[in-house]
């Protein structure tokens, strides 16, 4: 009992930061965009499928993973010009774009590497599946998966408050308006903050290839809960958005464990009360 | 004297001639090629025409954007078939499914007091996916995942019912060759009218002639009955509530919805409770999307299974809508027909063009024509037809200030 | 002596720590026309917010001949007899001039008959006849079949007041009807305005900057500077406040 409770938490506080990686892609893009990006989930699937492939080839994970996020900022910066562009100012087609997309995508990755997916245990990179901890077995991965997803939320923020264009990406994000005030290209922001928030969701797929592993249900099921995180913690809320993963994390462990049926129930619920109480988000200050 | 109420009918008539013309010349169909697959396959084009109709209402009348329209559908389709299995009569439950139909739509619309646009479209989503979750676990209710047999009303299979509908299409050409005779004023139209009462005798006499060896001579078996009685109720039903739903569009309800779409803070101000109306709008899309649900159920498909309430189909009908013309009302009917026609026939057109597997890959076709339409036709086919076909005041005049995309 | 038809007391509105219009007192009287000024940010436009229920009070209390409407919703104060014009243009884009005035004189017809799905909302007579009506007073009655997207700005602000009026409103409450209007359409604007006084006769409140429409059009005067009242009284008697001048013109953007 005490060892499914202590993996739960577990899961719960890694899931919640692999969710938090994802989810602040999508809180930055529809910050300054007012986009729904459905794709964000195809990419997580791309991200995901992409990372088994080159760690196949070259038997490094930490490489797999960079090159993933490289690749995943390009993909991003790209698919802004080339195709949200021509709808500046029309958000419900740009989310009506991103729709096209996830599925162009998804079938795409399907299509490349087939239904059956990849799936890239702990082992092959090199750690043991399960320690021992305080008389209960825990799995490791998903314990440096948290303390990497802490690292990520770090590194991010640093990025976010301490650099140049980080800063520009924050203001973008709470107020497009404001942003052009002071002068900002909103039009380069918007490529820089795409192709950020999908390298993100490359990067997040990389993370959770050992643990949720390269399967074609990846895409629909991470995006469900991106945008459940989004809005339960609020949109362009960085903190918001860090806590709402934890939460929905944690509920969503949880619940697989002892109460599998309102797996995806019970977040929803929680998105559905939150938008008829609090629509600007429990912990965000945002556009409600 | 002929003016009053007889001259209000004979210029509703008018007004209406093509949906007129259109619905004769489908009930024709039959009659003139009787393969029991296609009509079923129409008949199911039917019911998707009507669950796009119904969006059209909310998304492209009213400016709403919902990502849960599935949940009045397929909650439709599940009512008819508790309430047949209750042993209640087609006629209660299509009224059930209807009813049921409009109170989940405005359940959603209940949310419109707190949250707007994406956060709304999330809300949706939110509310049918529960819907849909929670269902999909209830057996005994819906079946599970492998669904339940459609609750095929018996009466349908009355092959006598077949000659009630010829009646009715009887009298339907008959209103489209009067009208066409007397109200030509030149002598060009009057030719066109010959011309169509010709063509119409011709397909006619040839539907006659072919009675022998087509499939009437086989209305004994009640499938081939069921099929043809449920394709002539399908269209009655679909025609119908496109009538329907083109006279509300005209009525002091359709003005409003155009104009909140148009601005609807200022429509606050100058003394609508916007709020109230959206919610009667949620309702009568629902009832309509209801219809379609039961059509559904009951004449166009073999099971029901819980998917009906599912994401799948609210991403179809918005594919319908963009592809077809959002606000255009009959945009949305054309883009249903294109899309499921494609469905039918994907295996047909891989196998020629040299990829058979193409049908696998449905849901790639489905992502690449979002992204094209979205790029290249954002106001439809019809909305962009609209556009290039006539002078813009005309447009304006027609589209009653809809027709068009807005962000 | 006319009655007061419009009255705000203590009206007092806060965002935060930002107070936006401060403890105003407002008497109009029935079928005058009484101008608010002041520089930008004093509070007008928030003030008529208030009074025209789109944004609740934090204190205070508005009422309207003799009826306490503090905090209703707009389409109340609508049914009321106020009607009301916007700074930043609020029409209907993409239907016609005729369209955007039918419309508005068709919420007066109340639920029943705007629930009525057997009647024709486009070709009712009686509604199309009060709009052209309404679009003659203002001068735009040879424009109504045109989509009210390419009217001129002045035309805009016509029609935008012309919506405004589609309901014979009682009060009236004009937010800048010379915003944007390029200095040789003014004074048609400003006919129009006086067009529909002659014609009806509502009391008028109006939010304006430019001198030349202050003193052809108001009776009466009302400064805000910073949310709160500064000084009242007849055009003339504010004219030649030296006070108000300072504060007026020193920050006029």
């Amino acid at each position: 009992m005490f060892e499914n409770i202590l993996n739960a938490a577990i899961n719960g506080f890694s899931y919640g930061m692999l969710l938090f990686i994802f989810a602040s892609g999508l809180s930055i893009v529809f910050g300054l965009m007012d986009v729904l990006n459905f794709a964000h989930g195809a990419f997580f699937m791309l991200g995901a499928y992409m990372t088994w492939a080159i760690f196949s080839a070259t038997h490094n994970f930490v490489l797999a993973l960079v090159a993933v996020l490289a690749f995943g900022v390009c993909v991003g910066a790209a698919t802004e010009a080339s195709l949200l562009r021509p709808l500046y100012g029309r958000p419900v087609y740009q989310i009506l774009l991103t729709l096209g997309l996830f599925f162009v995508v998804n079938q795409l990755v399907l299509f490349i590497w087939g239904p059956l997916g990849g799936y890239l245990g702990p082992e092959d990179i090199g750690l043991p599946q399960v320690i021992n901890f305080l008389g209960a077995n825990i799995y490791l991965y998903r314990v440096i998966l948290a303390v990497a997803g802490v690292a990520t939320a770090i590194a991010l923020y640093a990025f976010l408050n301490m650099t140049n264009i980080g800063t520009k990406v924050r203001a973008g994000s709470e107020s497009r308006e404001l942003a052009e005030v002071f002068g900002i290209d909103i039009k380069r922001l918007g490529t820089a903050i795409f192709g950020l928030g999908t390298g993100l969701a490359f990067f997040a797929g990389g993370l959770a290839e050992p643990w949720v592993g390269a399967v074609p249900s990846t895409a629909t099921d991470f995006l469900l809960l991106g945008f459940i995180v989004v809005i339960v913690g609020g949109m362009g809320s960085f903190s918001g958005t860090f806590l709402g993963a934890i939460l929905i994390g944690l509920v969503y462990e949880f619940s697989q464990y002892f109460l599998p049926e309102v797996t995806f129930v019970a977040p929803l619920l929680i998105m559905v009360v939150v938008l008829l109480i609090k629509p600007s988000g429990l912990f965000g200050r945002g556009k409600g | 004297m002929a003016g009053g109420r007889a001259g209000a009918a004979l210029s509703e008539l008018a007004r209406n001639r093509w949906l007129l013309v259109t619905f004769v010349l489908m009930s024709l169909v039959p009659l003139v090629y009787p393969s029991l697959y296609w009509l079923t396959v129409i008949c199911f084009l039917f019911t998707m025409g009507l669950f796009a109709l119904s969006y059209d209402l909310v998304l492209g009348r009213t400016g709403v954007l919902s990502f849960g329209h599935a949940a009045p559908f397929g909650l439709g389709a599940y009512a008819v078939y508790w309430v047949i299995q209750g042993g209640y009569p087609f006629w209660l439950a299509v009224i059930a499914a209807m009813l049921l139909g409009a109170v989940t739509n405005v359940a959603m619309g209940t949310a419109l007091r707190r949250v707007k646009g994406v956060y709304f479209a999330m809300f949706t989503l939110a509310f049918a996916e529960i819907i849909y979750l929670y269902l999909e676990k209830q057996t005994s209710l819906t079946g599970g995942s492998s669904g339940v047999f459609s609750p095929r009303p018996d009466f349908l299979q009355d092959p006598n019912l077949v000659y009630v509908f010829t009646g009715i299409l009887a009298v339907a050409a008959v209103c489209v060759g009067c009208y066409l005779l007397f109200s030509s004023r030149t002598k060009g139209a009057r030719v066109r009218a010959v011309a169509g009462i010709v063509i119409l005798a011709c397909l006619v006499g040839y539907a006659v002639y072919n009675l022998d060896s087509s499939v009437l001579s086989q209305l004994q078996s009640p499938i081939t009955a069921f099929t043809l009685n449920a394709y002539f109720l399908a269209a009655l039903l679909m025609f119908a509530s496109y009538y329907l739903v083109s006279r509300l569009s005209r009525s002091p309800l359709g003005a409003i919805m155009t104009a909140i779409r148009e601005n609807d803070e200022r429509m606050d101000m100058v003394g609508y409770d916007t709020f109230r109306y959206r919610l009667v709008i949620m309702a009568v899309a629902g009832l309509f999307a209801g219809l379609a649900g039961a059509m559904f159920a009951s004449l166009a498909s073999f099971i029901v299974t819980p998917d009906v309430m599912s994401s799948t189909y609210t991403l179809n009908v918005l594919l319908y809508s963009i592809l077809g013309g959002i606000g255009t009302l009959v945009g949305p009917v054309i883009g249903a027909f294109i899309v499921e026609f494609l469905h039918f026939n994907i295996g047909n057109i891989g196998s020629f063009i040299g990829v058979p597997s193409i049908a696998n890959w449905w849901m790639l076709i489905i992502g690449v024509f979002y992204v094209a339409v979205v790029l290249l036709l954002p106001y439809g086919i019809v909305g962009t037809a609209m556009m290039k076909g006539r002078r813009t005041i005309d447009v304006l005049r027609r589209t009653l200030g809809g027709g068009g995309g807005h962000g | 002596m006319a009655e007061v038809v419009l009255r705000t007391e203590g009206l007092t509105k806060r965002f935060g720590e930002k107070v936006a219009v401060s403890n105003v007192d407002l008497s109009v009287k029935a079928g005058t026309c009484h101008a608010v000024v002041g520089p930008n940010g004093a509070g007008k436009s928030t003030l008529f917010n208030l009074i025209c229920g789109v944004v609740k009070p934090t204190s205070g209390r508005v009422v309207v001949e003799g009826k306490e409407t503090t905090g209703l919703p707009p389409h109340k104060l609508a049914a009321l007899g106020v009607g009301r014009s916007f700074q930043v243009l609020s029409i209907f884009a993409n239907l016609t001039v005729l369209e955007n005035v039918r419309i508005a004189a068709q919420s007066a017809g109340g639920a029943r008959a705007n629930l009525n799905p057997f009647s024709f909302a486009y070709s009712n007579r009686k509604l199309i006849d009060v709009s052209e009506e309404v679009l003659g007073v203002v001068g735009l009655a040879d424009k109504s079949p045109l989509p009210a997207s390419i009217l001129t700005p002045s035309d805009k602000r016509k029609l935008d007041m012309a919506i405004a009026l589609a309901r014979k409103p009682t009060i009236l409450l004009l937010d800048e009807p010379t915003g944007g209007v390029s200095i040789e359409d003014i004074p048609s604007v400003i006919e129009a305005v006086k067009n529909v006084r002659r014609k009806w006769n509502p009391t008028l409140l109006l939010i304006e900057h430019k001198m030349e429409a202050i003193k052809s059009l108001a009776d009466y005067v009302t400064v805000m500077d910073r949310g709160a009242v500064i000084a009242e009284g007849t055009t003339n008697e504010i004219e030649q406040d030296e006070h108000v001048q300072e504060v007026y013109l020193g920050r006029t953007a």
